[in-house]
């Protein structure tokens, strides 16, 4: 065997998470399939996502709805288990529109063009708004808003009433807070391998942006229309003046109230945030041309010591 | 083909599949942050600059949900400091993973000074372009949560509890400032080291799970949190409503005569913990990991 001439290769077997510069150019290229899904993958991916965010939601909405924790406390377990729909989206695989904002990246790297962008952009907003109306219909029927002495449809009724009565700045500037923070879970998740990873990952940011309140479009497509069907329930309404304390003035819940208070701003702030905070900041810092970072430095680049 | 079946006391001559899934020890994490920093240094300063803007916003991220979680705490001080801290793990989450240049993390950066792989001058440019990136993304995201209209939730009492931390924290002694300042980034950098050691994101998310959360439940002083923090309650004590609230949570008057930009924020508070964050971070442990397994007589 001393003659055996088998040329020295070195199988590099890379278990580490992806560093950022991998990160960018993975989402680079994600940005490539995206846009090449036809018409109806990307619009029955959307319903899906429609669907998990408003499992999300729902969820959320359940498990705080008679708690006698203290509000910030609520919010961050409202946060944890509201992650469960981008989970979904994330591993089960689903096109959310405030996650595909990241595919600005391959636009600006001119791999997908414009028309492709935009295609992708309002195929999946239009399916994720069928999705989560799909399950507004659907829990409606389940009348599970009818639990606990009707506690679960007044907390969602006051949820969708505090959103409906943002003014317009503030529900601009928390859409850019929450896509910025939702875009940054799937850049998380670009750099995990695992499920367990990806997971650990979206805890975080997810559970950050719903706890601190700010305003994520698919989720209120949500939240709204459910808050105006049970607006049509008395039980429901008066068991939301007890849960709140005070006579409620619901004047501003309704499909207009939706559109133009809340959807409308929060759209456009979803699309700033995602669109320059995350993905034109980080194209900048790691795929614009002429860039000097060495895209070859990962994390384990470090010579072996023989 | 191993060398038992082929007899080979060579295994050089073969091709050998490497596969190490192990965490790094501390003597590969020691030379892992020593490349690191040097990566770090050859960054173009604009890209540094983008990156450390990052940073601060993610550090105020952080920050305003530790703030949000606890604002109604009436009870169990303690537990809920805890429940802020882990909420805050967001932000170092964010950075080590998401990648941004964060000044009190790159004080490790000092191990690859100290072990003659890059210059002062290199080490200098870095942390000054990361203190003045972090300081923009800070205050960024001060007037952005501010646009928001967040701190009115709760009858104002989220503006509340930010006015009365920011009050604290401008009244610190100065020593008192230091010492925290030391203690906190200690445990920022010890956080990242631990994160130099795990390969996949889980273990980093676990890793900085506990030294980050320590560091805000315990109360120390982090002087990029401090950038959101501080900046906010001042922009909030000019709002009535905000300090009506203040003084209902405090159980009276309340002396907010010190908090103010350049005496309370930046002599009183800023000055102390940067000295303090870069104390506990060169010297306590980048200086005496570079000590233990980067001297020159470990070679």
């Amino acid at each position: 065997m001393a003659e055996n001439k088998v040329p020295k290769t070195i199988q590099v077997v890379d278990m580490d998470a992806y560093s950022p510069p991998l990160i960018a150019s993975r989402i680079d290229k994600v940005a490539l399939v995206k846009a090449k899904l036809s018409f109806t993958q990307t619009f029955l991916l959307g319903i899906l996502a429609g669907v998990y965010i408003a499992i999300g939601a729902q969820f959320a909405t359940f498990v705080i709805s008679d708690s006698t924790l203290h509000f910030g406390l609520n919010s961050m377990i409202a946060g944890i288990v509201f992650s469960l729909g981008l989970m979904l989206v994330v591993v089960g695989g689903a096109e959310l529109f405030t996650g595909n904002c990241l595919i600005i990246m391959g636009y600006i790297s001119k791999r997908i063009s414009t028309r492709d962008m935009l295609n992708n952009w309002i195929v999946s907003f239009a399916g994720n708004f069928v999705g989560s109306l799909t399950m507004v219909c659907w829990m409606s029927q389940t009348h599970q808003w009818e639990f606990f002495h009707n506690m679960v449809g007044a907390k969602a009724l006051l949820i969708a009433n505090t959103k409906v009565n943002l003014s317009f700045s503030a529900a601009l500037a928390r859409g850019v807070l929450c896509n910025a923070m939702v875009c940054l879970a799937i850049w998380l998740c670009f750099s995990g391998r695992s499920v367990a990873d990806k997971i650990l990952s979206i805890v975080f940011p997810i559970g950050g942006f719903v706890a601190s309140g700010f305003e994520h479009c698919v989720a209120n497509m949500y939240f709204i229309p459910m808050g105006v069907v049970l607006k049509k329930h008395p039980e429901v309404v008066a068991a939301a003046e007890k849960m709140a304390g005070k006579t409620l003035d619901l004047s501003q819940l309704t499909w207009r109230g939706f559109f133009v208070n809340n959807l409308f701003p929060v759209t456009l702030g979803n699309i700033v945030g995602g669109v320059i905070l995350v993905g034109i900041m980080f194209w900048f810092v790691y795929l614009r041309p002429h860039i000097n970072l060495s895209l070859s430095v990962k994390q384990d680049f470090f010579p072996d010591k023989k | 083909m191993t060398d038992a079946q082929t007899g080979s006391t060579n295994n050089q001559e073969y091709a050998v599949p490497i596969i190490e899934i192990d965490a790094y020890a501390p003597a590969k994490m020691a030379d892992k942050v020593g490349l690191v920093g040097v990566a770090k240094s050859q960054l173009s300063s604009l890209t540094t600059f983008a990156l450390s803007i990052l940073a601060g916003v993610f550090i105020a991220l952080g920050i305003q949900l530790s703030m949000l979680v606890t604002h109604t705490a009436t009870s169990n001080y303690g537990l809920n400091q805890l429940v802020g801290g882990v909420a805050f793990t967001l932000a170092l989450v964010l950075i080590v993973i998401a990648g941004a240049e964060l000044f009190t993390g790159n004080c490790l950066i000092a191990m690859s000074f100290m072990a003659r792989k890059i210059t002062g001058k290199d080490l200098a440019r870095n942390l000054i372009i990361a203190f003045i990136g972090n300081f923009i993304g800070a205050l960024t995201l001060v007037l952005w949560i501010y646009v928001s209209k967040q701190w009115t939730i709760n009858n104002h009492l989220l503006g509340a509890k930010i006015v009365l931390a920011a009050n604290d924290k401008v009244n610190i002694p100065f020593g008192a400032a230091f010492a925290r300042g030391v203690l906190c980034n200690a445990l920022v950098c010890l956080g990242i080291w631990l994160c130099y050691s795990g390969r996949s994101n889980m273990d980093k998310i676990l890793a900085l799970l506990w030294p980050i959360s320590c560091l805000i439940a315990c109360g120390f002083e982090h002087c990029v949190v401090n950038m959101w923090l501080i900046p906010m309650g001042l922009i909030l004590k000019g709002n009535s409503a905000v300090l009506a609230a203040a003084e209902k949570l405090h159980g009276g008057k309340i002396d907010l005569s010190n908090l103010t930009f350049f005496k309370g924020f930046l002599i009183d508070n800023l000055f102390p913990v940067v000295f303090g964050n870069l104390f506990g971070g060169i010297v306590l442990v980048a200086g005496v990991y570079w000590f233990i397994y980067l001297r020159p007589s470990k070679k």
